[in-house]
């Protein structure tokens, strides 16, 4: 049961990760005010996806794979840190 | 096609990792999400302090630990959602949650640059 919630979520995290990707690369987030959008796009989106995957009380199955998953991967904190700390600092990001 | 593929890849492992950390330490508190965040911010710090020393194109090692690994490692949404479960349950204790994530998320994320610049620096 762990095992198959954690390969469920990791399915749906490969999902998200490429919608971020996707997202990230495109030119209308690139460099607006000097740095991108598209961490503070990504995070707020994600985060209303998963308030409306929360309010569906789906099965723990399909929540797992579509919040932990799906939402989960599409969503990252680490770079919403990094981007932060660019901003203190002045300097584009090199990740996305 | 490649940077797909490498998408695909590290953000199944990195996804996979979170939810097994997430299961393992199941807590009221929601302690697991603010480990694997803070750790992912140590991990982005050093990949980015890495990148940074190292003053060359490094597009698929930041497509592997920044987009792919550590990106997909960490999370937002669950993050936030958990502060609202905070905030229904005690304010106070969702703030000090948010305000502790982020301070000390880019306290790691600083040391994560710093040991990554002594790291270039060593070898």
């Amino acid at each position: 049961m762990l095992l198959e919630l954690v390969f469920i979520s990791a399915l749906g995290s490969a999902v998200g990760a490429e919608a971020r990707y996707f997202i990230a690369r495109k030119a209308l987030f690139k460099n607006i005010f000097d740095f991108s959008l598209a961490t503070l796009f990504i995070n707020i989106f994600g985060s209303f996806c998963l308030g409306i995957v929360i309010s569906l009380h789906l099965t723990l199955f399909w929540q797992t794979f579509l919040g932990s998953g799906i939402v989960g991967g599409f969503t990252t904190f680490s770079t919403f840190i990094l981007e932060t700390v660019n901003l203190f600092q002045r300097k584009t990001s090199l990740i996305q | 096609m490649r940077n797909f593929l490498i998408i695909l890849i590290c953000g199944f492992i990195g996804g996979g990792i979170r939810e097994l950390i997430e299961l393992s330490f199941a807590s009221p508190i929601h302690l697991a999400t603010l480990f694997i965040n803070l750790f992912g911010a140590l991990l982005m710090g050093l990949t980015y302090g890495l990148i940074r020393a190292v003053d060359k194109d490094m597009t698929i090692f930041s497509l592997v630990c920044g987009t792919g690994l550590v990106g997909s490692f960490t999370t937002f949404s669950t993050f936030i959602s958990e502060i609202n479960d905070l905030a229904g349950f005690d304010l106070i204790y969702a703030i000090i949650y948010l305000l502790a994530s982020v301070f000390l998320g880019i306290l790691a994320l600083l040391s994560g640059i710093r040991i990554a610049g002594s790291l270039y620096r060593a070898a």
